[in-house]
């Protein structure tokens, strides 16, 4: 069994997409995220409607079906805020309200197709049940479904997927000539397409987070991956000699160049 | 370079679920990871838990046994407290030490054992395979040192709370000067508005510095039996230093994971809570008589606790190493490795 979970979807168009599910603890995320806001929405509400109140309980001194009146806006509005908020964000960012793109996550059709109207609504409307006792009924569908779905997800026909992100940071090569001339010597002496997708991901992960790493681990962890891409392209040594860290950059120009050149070709 | 299956996917743009747990995981991620990998070996780590419960059942399962032969060592009931020979006091006193040492070594066991889940549910991460019986006696073996780490981490934590009642003090220190200030002293200026308002104030005051201080720490160290219940070299202090390191800049992340894992246990407790509900249905549907009711009621109740504390040590445990192993992962690069 996977840690994470994944769902293929088909396009309307027989176009096969895969994506990875969001998981139990993004979307828990986003919607403690949410409902704070929401709570903040509520209480500044609940604020500015018993000024409200009160002075309008001055005007009006003897109506007592005014307080009644008072009370059911104010909890219609409570409840349009509760439905609104999801159903707004969703509709207006694609599938995202504050707290899934904080969580990095999305909703979107079976389909493939970007959320509308009635998906949002239906999702916002059965939140209610899903939410009810502290998330139970939410909580169990999602764990149990294979496909993540709470029960707005179902009725809605919806599904919460992770948004696919890269991981921060530029990947600047800091030895470009010696790069260079790397690259150039691998594209003669070896075929670089003996690195696998992942293992070209790895290196270009590599790269993007050297300058997060502990020092000392940097060092450790580019002489393990300089080592294992030798192994990988069957290199006997390093080209000349360079420090791990030139090599992995020459490798992943090398990679580039060769990917796009096939493209041309 | 592309994959097979799928004629239209790019490369690098497959979901790929290796890449997922390989780059820097999400905040949310974390947590469904714990859940995740809970979920997938519950029975082990659930027997685990039961296991490690039961150590920390024994020694007061034992003291209560003993407890009514005790009057036997001071030669009968009723009999008082001159009286006592100093021998039988003497012998008193042993009994106790020898208990004591026996609850601080049961509930090293508890920890080790909790040490345990975590170092299964990491491993399981970084496909280290061990079987669990290696695993077991690592942790097992370590058994007073886990004892040694979690007295550093109490002297840790009642420094703070002493520093933090320092602080209590300034607040309130403060509180009176202004009121002083003011000319507020005195009986009758104990319920006028500004008192009233500088009091709350204090008050929220002191309650925020004590929160803040509690969550900071608390969650920051919240994994600190993790390093040393998986790297050999760690031990009992080092391990709380290299939880303290392995932080560093990440202490808001922590304490959102923490909050978020949080939040997940709370429909666990309700799901349990509706299960508590069975026996009580089963029984009214039963005609049983009063004391067995009663009894099989407290055993139920007893067993629920037990149940909901299980539950919470395991995903606790797992969800720990989780962000054990995240944290690595970014300082270290655990997982930028070609497979």
């Amino acid at each position: 069994m996977k840690l994470f979970r994944e769902i293929r979807l088909r396009t309307p168009e027989s176009v096969e997409l895969e994506f990875s599910l969001a998981g139990i603890g993004s979307r828990a995320y986003a919607l403690g995220v949410d409902y704070t806001v929401i709570s903040l929405l509520m209480a500044l509400f609940l604020v500015i409607w018993s000024i409200v109140a009160a002075q309008l309980s001055v005007y009006l001194e003897s109506q007592p079906i005014v307080g009644s009146w008072l009370l059911g806006i104010l909890l219609l509005v409570m409840f349009a805020i509760y439905v609104g908020y999801f159903v707004f964000f969703e509709t207006l960012w694609q599938g995202q309200t504050p707290g899934k793109r904080l969580a990095q996550i999305r909703v979107i059709r079976e389909d493939g197709r970007p959320i509308a109207l009635p998906q949002a609504l239906l999702r916002a409307l059965l939140r209610a049940i899903d939410d009810l006792f502290f998330f139970v009924i939410g909580f169990v569908m999602i764990s149990l479904n294979a496909q993540e779905k709470r029960l707005g997800d179902l009725v809605a026909g919806t599904v919460v997927i992770q948004e696919q992100r890269t991981s921060r940071g530029n990947i600047d090569l800091q030895n470009m000539q010696q790069a260079q001339s790397v690259a150039e010597v691998l594209t003669q002496k070896t075929s670089i397409s003996a690195l696998q997708p992942d293992d070209f991901a790895t290196v270009r992960e590599y790269l993007k987070r050297r300058s997060r790493l502990a020092p000392r681990a940097r060092q450790t962890v580019s002489l393990r991956l300089a080592q294992q891409v030798q192994e990988r392209l069957g290199l006997p040594g390093l080209p000349f000699d360079m420090t791990p860290d030139a090599f992995l950059e020459g490798v992943y120009l090398c990679y580039q160049q060769q990917g796009q050149s096939g493209v041309d070709a | 370079m592309n994959n097979p299956n799928n004629p239209n996917s790019k490369p690098n743009s497959r979901p790929d679920y290796a890449a997922r747990l390989q780059g820097e995981l999400t905040l949310g991620d974390v947590v469904t990871l714990g859940f995740s990998i809970t979920r997938q070996r519950w029975k082990q780590f659930l027997m685990l838990a039961l296991a490690g419960l039961g150590w920390i059942f024994l020694p007061f399962f034992m003291g209560g046994l003993a407890l009514p032969f005790l009057p036997l060592g001071t030669g009968g009931f009723g009999r008082r407290a001159e009286s006592i020979p100093p021998s039988a006091t003497g012998i008193l006193v042993l009994v106790f030490v020898a208990w004591f040492v026996g609850f601080l070594y049961c509930l090293g066991r508890y920890l080790s054992i909790a040490g345990l889940i975590s170092r299964l549910a990491f491993n399981e991460l970084v496909d280290h395979s061990e079987s669990p019986q290696d695993s077991a006696r690592f942790t097992r073996s370590r058994t007073w040192s886990y004892l040694g780490s979690a007295f550093v981490y109490g002297v840790l934590f009642t420094v703070l709370l002493i520093i933090a009642g320092i602080g209590v003090g300034l607040i309130l220190l403060l509180v009176g000067a202004v009121l002083a200030g003011l000319n507020l002293t005195g009986p009758s200026a104990a319920t006028s508005l500004p008192t009233i308002i500088l009091g709350v104030i204090g008050f929220l005051l002191i309650l925020v510095l004590i929160t803040s201080l509690l969550v900071w720490f608390g969650a920051r160290l919240s994994f600190y039996e993790v390093p040393m219940s998986v790297e050999r070299e760690v031990g009992a202090v080092d391990t709380i230093g290299r939880t303290w390191s392995l932080g560093k800049g990440a202490n808001w992340r922590l304490i959102m994971i923490t909050t978020v894992a949080f939040l997940i246990t709370f429909p666990l407790q309700v799901l349990v809570q509706i299960a508590s509900y069975i026996p009580i249905a089963l029984a009214s549907t039963i005609a049983v008589e009063q004391p067995i009711a009663t009894f099989l009621a407290t055993g139920f109740n007893l067993a629920l606790s037990f149940a909901v504390s299980m539950l919470t040590m395991a995903f606790w445990q797992t969800v720990k190493a989780v962000i054990y192993f995240d944290l690595r992962n970014r300082r270290e690069g655990e997982s930028l490795t070609l497979r």
